[in-house]
């Protein structure tokens, strides 16, 4: 806009708002008779839209325009009062029948002939007009300069001039209003019908001349339109350019003025002789109250050269604007100067649909591309498309958001205008939503549109215990007890997929925080934990507490690489980066990770003989290692015996030593199964090995005695299963199997005994009797098979005899 | 002429108009009201009867391939049905004659458009003349150029 431009724009708001200077104003608004337009006087549609008015509305504007007239006093009426009966006309190949009735007034006449014959009645009027000055006549007692009244009855015979030459008397078989009317709508139909039959031609460029004198010459006209043709015919003149210069009045002594008069009286009455437009809004400003209304006088004619075939005229206290797809409406004050700010009709707001409106505190103007809304502290502001329809959907300016005080604000990414109550933010994929109070405050914390939230996607929205707005990547979620915090992402579609706040995890109790590796959200009953490796991962309840409470995604345990889950048995389970939390409601939650979890998971999990963690891992005395404690046992970890699950009678003949404190120390394995007996099995620890099966119990094997067992082939050699721990007695040890025993001095090292020899040896009194500890296994003689021992030794004969010698 | 050159016009108009009233006040209220009092409409039946003869006056002379020669014309100071119209063209010892009924117009008689189509109208500038014969009157135009390529 140039500054020239934004002066007018402010003298006119400055004038308009001084209601006295308006109502003064003149009105000076007729049309320039020099831009008659020679060859296309008035367009066909208009010519010939016989439908235009109704009898109603052509006897309105006759008595508007004869308000100022009285009869003549030899009792001529004006031509708002006149009747004449009329006669009947057949329909003949121009016209409809014409119906003749008694006393039909003016108006009648006027509006069934154009009906009939289909011209416009505004083009009858305008005739009458140009003729005989009927429509406006005075009357009264005006005299002409011969003497006559001016209204006189020979203005009704010779009303549109029908059979009057120029230079000769009417034919008198023409006389009358009625027959007058008809006869030259109906032959403006001839014409038309008979083009070669009369002299101006549609078309053709043709020599028409300024006045009845040959000498005054004649101008050469292209005429355009049948219409014009038409008005040639009727009247073949032209104003000369004195004629044209002197818009109503006289040009010089070559001037003719009816085709100059049609022109001026259509224009000027009706608004244009080429668009609907000029007319509508002719129509418009009397609905208003014409010149004592709400647009005062007419400054301008009307114009109907806007893109879009409209047309615009100019009053003294705004404009109207008219185009075919939006009818006839007044746009004044400072809604006029913004919309011309912005182009006019040409803008996008395009032509007004609905004149300026007052509302409590304000007015508006609705527009093609939207709204301009006034208020006296926000001035004047459109708002349009998605924004001004969410804003209809909270009451427009009597809703919370009350008038706009911005235009619409462009920005990357999308738009917003401003309210007083708030502002409405639009953007291609999320549309138009209002941000208001709190949820403004916090998300405008977060950077706004431009933030990591971005443009709304939907207004505050209720939950059953609070509200959200959600936004192109997150959401901001209130309630009375938690705040307003917002979630995103991963961890918002997490969320969802668990219910959002009505579900396990509730409303968030905290904004999304970054830690290293990743980011996590709190929430009401749990949080929800993410990184790249992992996804975004829900933990609630006591899991999620405990996991909190070892430090979360930063502890030991790191990012959860699992959901929690639900246990077989009603406990619950999540699988982090660095380990498992065990959840039962016997025994709380307990985080199993490492070589223990390995373990764990070899013995089958909380399923399996060890059941759900007690404890975390805690130190073993001496810092050799870890333990952790099940339901069922515990798994024993070092560095150099790796992780082994201890449990059931194993375990209970393993305290029986002492445990990791005892001779046995730490598993070395787990347990294995054993092909021998009913549940055979195994677990090596460092000092020795409990072997188990349902008929012998859980039995403790080690060292020595445990060498010599296995050179018997353990539970498959002919000693089977122990029955007993290594017992200690006086000077050695032994341990009794199914099969016999082994027994162990440091003398005489370990060696097993059976049968009969066990039997003697017993009968003997054992390692403490005659013959002490065994100092040999059994082997061959001569006579049989020996055993040998500290004092003596047994020999079974292969007799069978037993033979006992001491030493 | 783009539309907001016709706007700023538009503009610009009322603020001459407004601006003007606010200056002058009511002096151009009264100036502009006597104006417009003064600014009585000529309306046709208010006109002084003129003197001119019924004459015969051409409104188009033309020729062009395919159609011919076409004049067209009407008799002014006379409405009436029943006479006859003739075009002639003349160059060089040629004549041409076509003829038409008369029609009663509105304020004239037409003729409308007369038409010569005929191979003798060969090259040259034509002298046209329109006569208007009826059992009361009789009369005929000036002589009129026809140009024929």
């Amino acid at each position: 806009m140039t500054r020239a431009a934004r002066l007018v724009a402010a003298l006119v708001a400055a004038v308009v708002l001084c209601p006295v200077l308006v109502v003064a104003a003149p009105a000076a608004s007729a049309a320039d008779a020099r831009a008659y337009p020679a060859g296309n006087i008035i367009s066909d549609a208009l010519f010939f839209d016989g439908g235009s008015m109704d009898v109603g509305q052509v006897q309105t504007f006759l008595d508007q325009k004869g308000a100022g007239c009285t009869p003549a006093p030899d009792g001529t009426p004006c031509l708002k009062d006149y009747r004449q009966d009329t006669g009947t006309r057949a329909a003949d190949a121009y016209c409809a029948a014409y119906q003749g009735a008694r006393a039909e007034t003016a108006a009648q006449i006027l509006v069934k002939a154009g009906r009939a014959c289909g011209v416009n009645p505004r083009v009858l009027l305008v005739m009458l007009q140009k003729e005989q000055s009927l429509v406006t006549m005075r009357g009264g007692t005006t005299k002409l300069p011969d003497g006559r009244y001016s209204l006189n009855p020979r203005r009704y015979e010779e009303a549109l001039g029908y059979g009057c030459p120029d230079t000769a008397p009417c034919d008198p078989s023409y006389k009358g209003l009625a027959l007058q009317v008809y006869s030259a709508a109906r032959k403006f139909r001839v014409y038309a019908a008979n083009p070669n039959s009369y002299n101006h031609k549609a078309g053709r460029t043709q020599a028409v001349r300024y006045h009845p004198d040959a000498a005054c010459g004649s101008g050469q006209v292209y005429i355009q339109n049948v219409a014009t043709a038409g008005l040639y015919n009727y009247t073949p003149y032209q104003p000369n350019a004195a004629a044209l210069a002197a818009g109503y009045r006289a040009g010089d002594d070559c001037s003719a003025y009816g085709n100059r008069n049609f022109w001026l009286y259509y224009t000027d009455w009706f608004g244009s002789t080429q668009s609907p437009g000029g007319a509508a809004i002719a129509d418009k400003w009397a609905s208003l109250g014409g010149a004592t209304g709400v647009l005062g006088d007419a400054t301008s004619t009307a114009n109907c050269t806007l893109p879009r075939n409209g047309c615009y005229q100019l009053f003294t206290k705004g404009a109207l604007y008219w185009s075919p797809g939006t009818g006839a409406h007044f746009v004044k004050g400072d809604i006029w100067t913004q919309w011309a700010r912005l182009g006019y009709e040409g803008g996008f707001m395009g032509y007004p649909v609905r004149d300026e409106t007052n509302v409590p505190g304000g007015t508006y103007s609705v527009f093609e591309g939207g709204a301009f809304y006034w208020s006296p502290s926000t001035g004047t502001h459109y708002v349009k498309g998605d924004i001004w329809t969410a804003w209809g959907r909270q009451g427009y300016e009597s809703g919370p958001l009350g008038f706009p005080t911005t235009d619409e604000v462009h920005v990357p990414g999308g738009a917003y205008s401003e309210f007083t109550g708030g502002r409405i933010y639009w953007s291609p994929r999320g549309g138009a939503h209002a941000v208001t109070g709190a949820f403004h405050d916090r998300w405008s914390q977060l950077g706004g549109y431009a933030g990591i939230l971005g443009f709304p996607h939907s207004g505050e929205r209720a939950t059953a215990t609070g509200s959200y707005v959600a936004f192109a990547g997150g959401a901001l979620y209130r309630s009375a007890g938690t705040g307003l915090h917002f979630v995103k992402g991963a961890i918002q579609e997490r969320w969802a997929r668990s219910g959002y706040e009505t579900g396990a995890l509730g409303y968030p109790v905290a904004d999304e925080q970054a830690v290293p590796g990743g980011t996590f959200s709190l929430f009401e009953r749990g949080g929800i934990y993410w990184s790249p490796g992992t996804g975004a991962r829900a933990l609630t309840g006591e899991l999620a507490r405990e996991y909190a409470a070892r430090g979360g995604p930063t502890g030991p345990l790191g990012f959860p690489a699992t959901d929690q889950a639900t246990t077989a048995t009603r406990g619950a389970v999540a699988h982090f980066r660095g380990g498992s939390l065990y959840w039962s409601a016997a025994t709380g939650a307990h985080a199993v990770s490492g070589p223990t979890y390995a373990a764990f998971a070899a013995s089958g999990w909380e399923n399996g003989p060890l059941g759900y963690p007690t404890a975390d891992a805690t130190p073993l005395p001496g810092g050799t290692g870890t333990v952790t404690t099940f339901e069922h046992g515990a798994v024993y970890w070092s560095r150099a015996t790796g992780a082994h699950a201890v449990t059931g009678a194993i375990e209970t003949a393993w305290n029986r030593w002492g445990g990791t404190e005892g001779d046995l120390g730490l598993p070395g394995t787990g347990v294995l199964a054993l092909a021998r007996g009913t549940d055979g099995r195994v677990q090596h620890f460092q000092g020795g090995s409990v072997y188990s099966s349902r008929e012998t119990g859980a039995r403790v094997v080690k060292g020595a005695v445990y060498r010599a067992w296995a050179a018997t082939g353990w539970e498959q050699g002919f000693l089977g299963y122990p029955v007993s721990d290594e017992t200690h007695v006086p000077g050695g040890a032994y341990n009794l199997f199914q099969g016999g025993a082994v027994y162990w001095s440091p003398a005489t090292g370990a060696h097993a005994i059976r049968g009969k020899f066990y039997d003697a040896w017993a009968r003997s009194g054992y390692e403490g009797g005659t013959l002490g500890f065994p100092a040999s296994g059994e082997y061959d003689t001569r006579r049989g098979r020996q055993m040998d021992f500290q004092r003596g030794t047994v020999l079974v004969t292969t007799a069978g005899q037993v033979e006992v010698t001491v030493h | 002429m783009g539309s907001t050159a016709t706007g700023r016009t538009r503009a610009r108009t009322t603020v001459l108009v407004l601006a003007g009233a606010a200056l002058l006040g009511i002096a151009a209220v009264v100036v502009v009201t006597a104006t417009r009092e003064a600014d009585t409409p000529v309306a046709f039946g208010d006109a002084e009867p003129l003197p001119a003869p019924v004459e015969v006056v051409v409104t188009a002379a033309e020729w062009s391939p395919g159609t011919g020669a076409e004049v067209a014309g009407y008799v002014s100071g006379i409405v009436e049905d029943g006479g006859e119209c003739t075009l002639t063209l003349e160059k060089g010892g040629v004549r041409l004659e076509a003829s038409r009924p008369a029609t009663a117009d509105a304020t004239t008689t037409a003729c409308g458009w007369l038409q010569i189509d005929d191979p003798q109208v060969t090259s040259g500038t034509w002298a046209a003349t329109l006569r208007y014969q009826s059992a009361t009157t009789a009369v005929t135009s000036p002589e009129t150029a026809l140009d024929v390529r």
